[in-house]
């Protein structure tokens, strides 16, 4: 009975050796998206359906790895019946900037979009480009989770046909903050390759 | 009175009005032209309806020909009728206008009465005046017969003009027998007339005034026709100059193509003044070299820089209620003026505030030295904005403080160096200070004095040029001298980069400028520094000062263009549709392919509907017609009539506008796909026609609509004995320079006749599909990277080609790391490629890469990549 007991008990601490070593390999191979950075589109109060105001949408990243990220799109899909696409705002991560008296500066892009477009197919796209590929990049020292974690922010509208009740979803399509070279090493945060989640926002009429 | 107008009138008209009308048939050929416009230049307010030259038909009487050039009865009134009696009584006012009569006009009518001047409202007899009327004048003479007694010939000059007084005595032509002897002699302005005629009708019209000479002689030609009391002297003057530079060989195109280097920077200085705000950095320089560069910045840009100075000034801003922004510096105001007028601000009204006023006192505006007043000009006349009263700015003020244009210009000239030029501090002169003054000179050189002090100060900068073109300043060569000296020499209608004075043996003014330009945008401020935000801000409104004189547009000074109201809808002739299609198709029954058409502009304006017609030759049927995606606010209605003929209409239920969104052109319209029919026999019909009969907008029921130029929308199609046609056509050639080889050629290759699930491949080399050019153009296309030895003959012949079973490549351009979405890795990976991080070592990756289709991959192709992206602009390569 004692050898039966302790070669069951080998087998139980055995059996969750190997679930912790695949939970392990799961979780920091990023396929359990515990700590893959994410974005977040984050969901505004409930309006009322008399409201015109401009709502913004902060787009908030968890976390940004070290290294270098010259370029960053995004894609949100959204129901232009319902919602007028106003513009981008600036959030509130940052970029290198040029140097001043040899010290780096950082500063806060506005990234493009076009409304015209954005409002008639439904989808803005919008993205941040720097051209020098690097110079201008954002890097881990322009984020800090709270306080300059707004990669940018999306204005939005509500139109004349909403109605009392209805929820409209703004779903990422697309994102990414590319590195150089990033799609064949994976060190490019992107929803394509699963390196990066997106989250949702809901504009909910009340 | 009125009614004694139109009873004389009427009695007048009545003799002889027993004339047939004479139909127009639109098959007739015109027997000449007539020159025609319709003014008011008694109210001060020029044309109307311009000068142009209008076909006239055998026998057309002139009623007639009014009816045409004013575009039908709905913009007009009239008594009587075309044939008979016709008498213009009203017009439509086109747009609005602002009345200003002339002071010899009244003096004898006296303050005129209230009428109309908005647009849409008619302008009538009676109006302003109770003689006032319209009248025609013929060749110099108001017509004692009436419109429908008159039959003009080829060459005639018709002037249908708003007289206020005496019928017709205050337009300056001889008596037109109503018993009112004229208030003066006119100059004769016909011959001029017909010449802006000329030129207004040309279907080149844009191109010639692209030239500044011509532009420049147009504006006198049109200043002389539209001054009611000019001298003869100075409309023979105009003459002569607008006949010289419509003859006078235009100025060879610049041989320092900047538009990458332009576009990157601007695109560097949005991103790096995200919100521009007063001073020197980040502030007004950003904004006019945007401004001036007509760049498509973020939404609320500039009206944010405004609000944010409009705050400035206001109750609780950093100047609160005060237009006089520097106790020292008047230069404070100027630079803020040059960059309100450059958004098409008026710096006489910012929050209220007149931010002028400060530059009516001449001590402070010297108070600071030469810059002073080089600022004052500038700003001034960035606008002609009048130096105001300084009892103004302080109704104490001694008045001999009072500033005027003449003495900051003589105080400029007093400041000249002995050898020329002028100094920020010592004798000899400095480019800087010697740029900046002659860019607030240019405007004066009519004056003696002026011409000469420029003429040695331009010589004094050619001497202080290096041999690499660039300039110094306290010895350092350096962007912002380089970039003040283009400005200034632009200013001067010279082209720093071609003008033999500017030319150095190693190097011109613009090249030496582009030396000190960062990869991404932007420029440092010496050859070995970094990335620079005054140099960025300098050596960008340099190049777009260049830019705007290689394009012959206005000065970067001159922001007089930045206050005109959107321009009125291009005529006719100016906005032109062209077709694209296959050059062959296979004759076999049911061989579909699509054919585009766009336009190559689109006027502005509200519209409510675009109809068509296109002529299809009864060799194919119309399968199907869509609307490009650019178009909005409609539906599409089509359908191919007995005829053959294809008509559609894009409109929509509730009568809102339609709008044609992006800016690049030509634009697509329509896709039509055609289908062969059965029967088509090559040989008997080896090439068919296929043209646009007519496009057209249509704001409203009463508007004249809007006519496209259909003269180029024409394309013959051939027909394939074969069951196989191939279309080929050259993509780019690589340069060998930026990681295209000189040995590489990229063509497309269109079928029909093909089927499904083949790879072709010319002479063993398979083909790679894209999946974009054959949606555009409705049939399998290829792309292939061969050699530029490959004849495009050669690759149009089917019996090259194999078709062996399977599935092809495929690549879609811009997505350079293959996963079928283009986002900011696309763009990354073309700029990644450029500094050499990303190796680019295979055809589909060029391919892929290269998608402005020039001979490089660079940072254009990245800018490009995001283009479409975020404004779902189509890549250049698609358009080739």
């Amino acid at each position: 009975m004692k050898k039966v007991l302790n070669k069951r008990r080998l087998w139980i601490v055995a059996a969750f050796a190997v679930a912790a070593g695949v939970l392990a390999w799961l979780l920091l191979g990023g396929v359990v998206p515990f700590f893959t950075p994410s974005l977040t589109l984050q969901s505004p109060a409930p309006l009322s359906v008399g409201d015109r105001e401009e709502v913004v949408i902060d787009v908030v990243l968890s976390r940004l790895p070290d290294g270098l990220y010259p370029a960053a799109s995004l894609s949100v899909q959204f129901d232009p019946n319902k919602l007028e696409f106003t513009g981008i705002k600036q959030g509130t991560m940052m970029t290198r900037g040029a140097l001043q008296d040899g010290q780096p500066t950082f500063h806060v892009p506005l990234w493009q979009a076009d409304i015209a477009v954005s409002n008639q197919r439904g989808q803005v796209n919008t993205m941040y480009l720097d051209t020098t590929g690097g110079t201008f990049a954002y890097t881990s020292e322009g984020f800090a989770t709270g306080s300059r974690d707004v990669l940018l922010r999306l204005g939005f509208r509500l139109r004349d046909s909403v109605q009392a009740g209805e929820i409209y979803r703004l779903s990422v399509a697309d994102a990414v903050l590319a590195t150089i070279g990033g799609s064949a090493d994976r060190s490019s945060l992107a929803t394509s390759s699963s390196t990066l989640i997106a989250y949702p926002a809901e504009i909910v009429v009340k | 009175m009125k009614r004694f107008l139109t009873i004389l009138a009427g009695m007048a008209l009545a003799v002889g009005s027993w004339a047939n009308a004479v139909p127009v048939n639109a098959d007739d050929t015109p027997v000449g032209y007539v020159t025609m416009a319709l003014e008011i230049n008694t109210l001060g307010d020029g044309f109307l309806y311009e000068p142009v030259k209008v076909p006239c038909y055998p026998g057309e009487k002139l009623s007639h020909i009014t009816d045409r050039f004013l575009g039908g009865a709905g913009n007009y009134r009239a008594g009587g009728s075309l044939d008979a009696d016709f008498y213009l009584t009203g017009i439509k006012l086109p747009r609005d206008i602002a009345v200003n009569a002339p002071q010899i006009i009244l003096a004898s009518t006296g303050a005129l009465a209230d009428g109309p001047g908005k647009a849409g409202e008619f302008l009538a007899a009676g109006d302003y005046f109770f003689m006032a009327g319209w009248m025609p004048a013929v060749n110099g003479a108001l017509q004692a017969s009436g419109a429908a007694q008159s039959v003009p010939a080829n060459g005639d000059v018709v002037r249908w003009q708003f007289s206020l007084y005496g019928y017709g005595a205050d337009l300056g032509l001889p008596d037109s027998g109503w018993g009112t002897p004229s208030l003066f002699a006119g100059a004769d302005k016909d011959a001029l007339l017909a010449k802006v005629a000329e030129l207004n009708s040309a279907p080149n019209k844009a191109e010639l005034l692209s030239a500044p000479a011509v532009l420049a002689a147009y504006k006198q030609a049109n200043a002389a026709l539209t001054a009611l009391t000019i001298a003869q002297s100075g409309v023979d003057t105009a003459l002569t100059a607008l006949t010289a530079a419509l003859t006078t060989p235009a100025n060879p195109p610049s041989t320092v193509n900047i538009s990458a280097e332009l576009s990157a920077t601007l695109a560097k200085l949005v991103t790096t003044v995200p919100a521009p705000t007063f001073g020197t950095g980040g502030g007004e320089w950003t904004v006019l070299a945007l401004a001036r560069a007509g760049h498509n910045v973020p939404s609320g840009y500039f009206d944010g820089y405004y609000q944010r100075i409009a705050a400035l000034v206001g109750d609780t801003g950093k100047f609160p209620n005060t237009p006089t922004l520097d106790a020292n510096k008047s230069s404070e105001n100027s630079r803020l003026i040059l960059a309100l007028s450059a958004i098409g601000k008026d710096a006489r009204s910012v929050g209220g505030l007149n931010l002028i006023l400060p530059l009516s006192d001449f001590s402070f505006v010297t108070r600071q030295g030469l810059n002073g007043p080089v600022f004052a000009l500038l700003a001034l006349d960035a606008n002609d904005y009048a130096v105001p009263d300084i009892a103004v700015l302080d109704p104490g003020a001694d008045t001999a403080k009072q500033n005027t244009r003449q003495r900051m210009v003589d105080y400029i000239l007093d400041k000249e160096t002995a050898n020329g030029g002028w100094a920020l501090s010592g004798s000899t002169a400095d480019p800087d200070m010697t740029a900046m003054s002659l860019q607030a000179l240019a405007p004066y050189r009519s004056q003696p004095e002026v011409a000469a002090a420029v003429n040695r100060a331009v010589a004094a900068l050619s001497t202080l040029q290096r041999d690499n073109g660039g300039f110094a300043s306290w010895g350092t060569v350096n962007a912002e001298s380089i970039a003040q000296v283009v400005v200034a020499l632009t200013g001067l209608g010279i082209d720093p980069a071609t003008d033999s004075r500017f030319v150095k043996a190693n190097g011109n003014t613009v090249s030496a400028l582009l030396d000190f330009f960062v990869p991404g945008g932007g420029f440092s401020h010496t050859l070995s520094g970094a990335f620079n935000n005054m140099a960025t801000d300098q050596g960008g409104y340099a190049l777009v000062a260049y830019d705007r004189l290689v394009k012959g547009k206005q000065a970067l000074f001159d922001m007089t263009d930045a206050f005109e109201s959107n321009p009125a809808q291009p005529p006719v002739g100016e906005a032109g549709i062209v077709i694209e299609t296959l050059d062959q198709v296979s004759a076999t029954a049911g061989t579909e392919f699509n054919l585009l058409v766009k336009a190559s502009a689109f006027p502005e304006g509200s519209y409510k509907l675009m109809d068509g017609l296109v002529n299809i030759p009864a060799q194919f049927s119309v399968a199907s017609v869509a609307a490009s995606d650019r178009l909005s606010g409609g539906t599409l209605s089509w359908k191919q009539d007995a005829e053959g003929k294809l008509r559609f209409v894009y409109t929509n239920t509730d009568l809102s506008g339609i709008a044609l969104s992006g800016t690049e052109f030509p634009a697509m319209l329509l896709t039509v796909r055609l289908r062969v029919m059965g029967g088509v026999d090559p040989l008997a019909t080896p090439k068919v026609l296929v043209s646009v009969g007519g496009v057209t907008l249509k704001s409203s029921a009463d508007q004249p609509a809007f006519v496209f130029d259909v003269t180029q929308a024409a394309k013959e199609i051939s027909f394939t004995p074969s069951g196989i046609a191939v279309s080929a056509w050259e993509l780019f050639t690589g340069d060998g320079i930026d990681l295209i080889p000189a040995s590489k050629r990229a063509v497309a290759v269109a079928f029909t006749g093909i089927g499904n699930n083949v790879a072709p491949a010319y002479k063993g080399n398979a083909l790679i599909y894209s999946t974009e050019f054959s949606n555009k153009l409705g049939v399998s296309t290829y792309v292939l990277l061969t050699t530029p030895g490959v004849p495009i003959t050669d690759l149009a012949l089917a019996a090259n080609y194999s078709f062996p079973a399977g599935a092809p490549a495929t690549l879609r351009f811009g997505d350079s790391d293959s996963n079928n979405i283009i986002n900011a890795q696309d763009a990354l990976d073309g700029i990644g490629a450029w500094l050499r991080v990303n190796p680019v070592t295979t055809d589909q990756q060029i391919l892929r890469l290269n998608v402005t289709s020039d001979s490089r991959i660079n940072t254009f192709d990245a800018l490009s990549v995001m283009e479409n992206y975020v404004s779902n602009v189509e890549f250049p390569i698609l358009n080739k």
